[in-house]
């Protein structure tokens, strides 16, 4: 059973002088436990189609069902609960919040949930820990290293317990060292805990890692491989 | 709701500088703002207990002829009588009698409009502080023919000083111009040259006997146990007495009514205005702060923070930029009034022009502490006003927008 089922997604941008047809008519499933990269150059449609699947965009058509449940149908604030129950996000400038700890980050969004202290800070304590973050917790992200910081946002984005994790061009801002580190940890992740991780990105370092890819040319998919 | 206001606080010191300048200006506006409202709230508190006890009284009697003509043949009728029953009046601390003439008081060299007031000098200042206002002489104390006490200014105007003689003329009741000529035994000065001008003081007695009468009384001053009480008391008087007229002070200084209640307008419409005016600054803030912050606040509501949250966070961080400064305004100015209250501003460079308005020279500001309290309430008013727009624009982001953003 697909947690995320894209049917016939077409998005065209209409606030530009000529309307620009960003994706046409993408139709993608994506089975639980998948470690998934969308590759494409750039103005391809990959952030798109990330956005859409991740409900921060809507289609301009076609369905975008996530565990059973049509995006569409949901309201502004249903949207925002859903994100927050369903899907976590990295993204490729890290966005952490600079005046919390990473443990703080981390804490942040389960405590959005409602969760308990003592839960929050067991978990956050364990996510870093998975991500080798165990000494740098009460650190605020200015005195971390861009592989450090993003590897807080995994482990922020799996605080919430999501169905799958989409990350948005993750190692666009790390070097060679960071990225691989960064991928073994989140290979790790999908390998023994089955998260479900996609990836927009062009980086050959992260193609090279996915057990699937999916390559999207003028908003269509073009190819999808499986490792 | 916890985590939103530790945010919230930990937003406001992420630029400690420009959050200083704003919280700064806060304590400053307000510390200024209120210390000018009880330096304006105590001069006209001043004014008006100056004008109570020394001229008004709290409660006067006249008849009712009287207060429109001013002519000496207006008595209150029985007027040992009355003034007896309105001495036990509850409520009342003190009555004296006046009679009072309006005539002309002349010197050698000039001549001046005056009213003429025959007073009881053992009873005078147990209503009035005139007697205490004294710069040379005494009020009626040694027992000398026709003395008589003059305001400073009037003095200056006929060119006369202590011992000199002045003539004063009027009419007595039965139409007939009369004159006598006063030594001068006492020379007072109030803080109303106006006044000074154009009064003057002899004994009843003396009066009396110009005028051809005994124990004529025209006006009876009457203090009270609180001033804000008089227009009360004045009324029950006025039932005890139907054929008189019975003022409350409200009613014989109505400038002084409209002074008392006007500084009280003035006072929230100057609040107003600052408390606004520091609103803007805080508004401008805070927009500066969502601004440089869009990428973050489109970060927070894509994974999942929603409206009423982010709402909450940016007023949460309205309120701790007004609320670190506003309570240090609130109690700086209390310090600074109370200070100041104690010890007094002099003023004395500007004396004279003060003096011209009624006003003494050294003003002691005050305030009530329920000004403190409502000039807190319209800061909450303003944080939560200044607090919408910023939260606002705050929320019309579009996360898949803000996070791109630059």
């Amino acid at each position: 059973m697909s947690i995320i089922h894209t049917k016939n997604i077409t998005k065209i941008y209409t606030e530009t002088s000529v309307p620009v047809n960003a994706l046409n008519g993408v139709t993608l499933d994506v089975e639980k436990g998948e470690f998934t990269s969308i590759v494409g150059p750039s103005g391809s449609g990959k952030t798109t189609l990330l956005n859409i699947i991740g409900g921060l965009d809507s289609p301009t058509e076609g369905n975008i069902i996530i565990d059973q449940t049509d995006l569409g149908t949901l309201s502004d604030s249903e949207l925002i609960s859903f994100r927050l129950s369903h899907i976590g996000f990295v993204f490729q400038a890290y966005n952490l919040i600079p005046v919390l700890t990473a443990r703080e980050n981390v804490e942040f969004i389960m405590q959005l949930q409602g969760r308990s202290k003592k839960e929050c800070h067991e978990r956050a304590e364990s996510l870093l820990h998975a991500v080798g973050l165990q000494d740098r917790m009460d650190n605020r992200p200015s005195e971390l290293s861009g592989g450090q910081q993003q590897r807080v946002a995994v482990a922020r984005a799996l605080a919430s317990k999501p169905k799958f994790v989409l990350a948005d061009e993750p190692t666009a801002n790390l070097d060679s060292k960071s990225t691989a580190n960064l991928l073994d940890i989140m290979y790790r992740l999908n390998q023994e805990e089955h998260i479900t991780f996609i990836f927009s990105t062009h980086d050959q370092r992260v193609i090279d890692r996915a057990l699937r890819i999916v390559t999207l040319e003028d908003g269509k998919i073009i190819k999808d491989e499986t490792h | 709701m916890w985590t939103i206001i530790k945010i919230s606080w930990k937003n406001v010191w992420r630029n400690p500088v420009r959050s200083g300048v704003v919280i700064t200006a806060v304590m400053l506006g307000i510390w200024a703002g209120i210390f000018i409202v009880g330096f304006t709230n105590g001069m006209s508190q001043q004014r008006l207990k100056d004008q109570l006890d020394t001229y008004t009284g709290h409660i006067q009697v006249h008849t009712p002829a009287f207060v429109s003509d001013k002519k000496v043949s207006q008595y209150i009728p029985d007027g040992d009588s009355v003034l007896a029953q309105l001495r036990r009046t509850p409520g009342v601390v003190a009555a004296i009698p006046h009679t009072v003439a309006t005539g002309l008081a002349s010197s050698s060299t000039n001549s001046y409009g005056s009213t003429i007031v025959g007073v009881d000098p053992n009873a005078e200042s147990t209503v009035l502080t005139l007697p205490h206002k004294l710069v040379e002489g005494n009020f009626f104390t040694e027992d000398k023919r026709f003395p008589v006490v003059i305001g400073k200014s009037l003095a200056k105007r006929l060119n006369v000083h202590m011992g000199s003689k002045i003539v004063l003329t009027f009419q007595d009741t039965t139409n007939n111009i009369t004159a006598s000529a006063f030594r001068i035994v006492g020379i007072f000065k109030t803080s109303n040259n106006t006044y000074d001008e154009g009064h003057v003081f002899i004994r009843s007695s003396d009066l009396n006997n110009l005028l051809g009468t005994h124990d004529l009384i025209h006006e009876i001053v009457i203090k009270t146990t609180d001033a804000h009480q008089a227009p009360a008391i004045a009324k029950k008087m006025q039932q005890q007495f139907p054929s008189l007229s019975v003022q409350s002070w409200q009613e014989v200084a109505p400038e002084l009514r409209l002074l008392d209640s006007t500084i009280k307008l003035e006072i929230y419409i100057f609040m107003t205005i600052l408390v606004l005016a520091l609103a803007l600054g805080i508004v401008n803030t805070m927009l500066m702060a969502i601004l440089e912050r869009t990428r973050e606040l489109g970060m927070l509501m894509a994974v999942g923070m929603n409206k009423k949250s982010v709402f909450g966070m940016i007023v949460a961080e309205t309120f701790f930029l007004s609320f670190v400064g506003a309570p240090l305004g609130i109690f700086f100015s209390w310090i600074t009034i109370k200070l100041t209250g104690n010890y007094g501003i002099n003023l004395s460079v500007v004396a004279r022009g003060l003096s011209q308005f009624g006003y003494g020279s050294i003003i002691y500001p005050i305030l009530d502490n329920a000004y403190y309290f409502h000039i807190a309430l319209m800061m909450v008013a303003a944080a939560l006003l200044s607090a919408v727009y910023p939260a606002i624009k705050a929320l019309r982001l579009r996360p898949v927008q803000a996070i791109r953003k630059m």
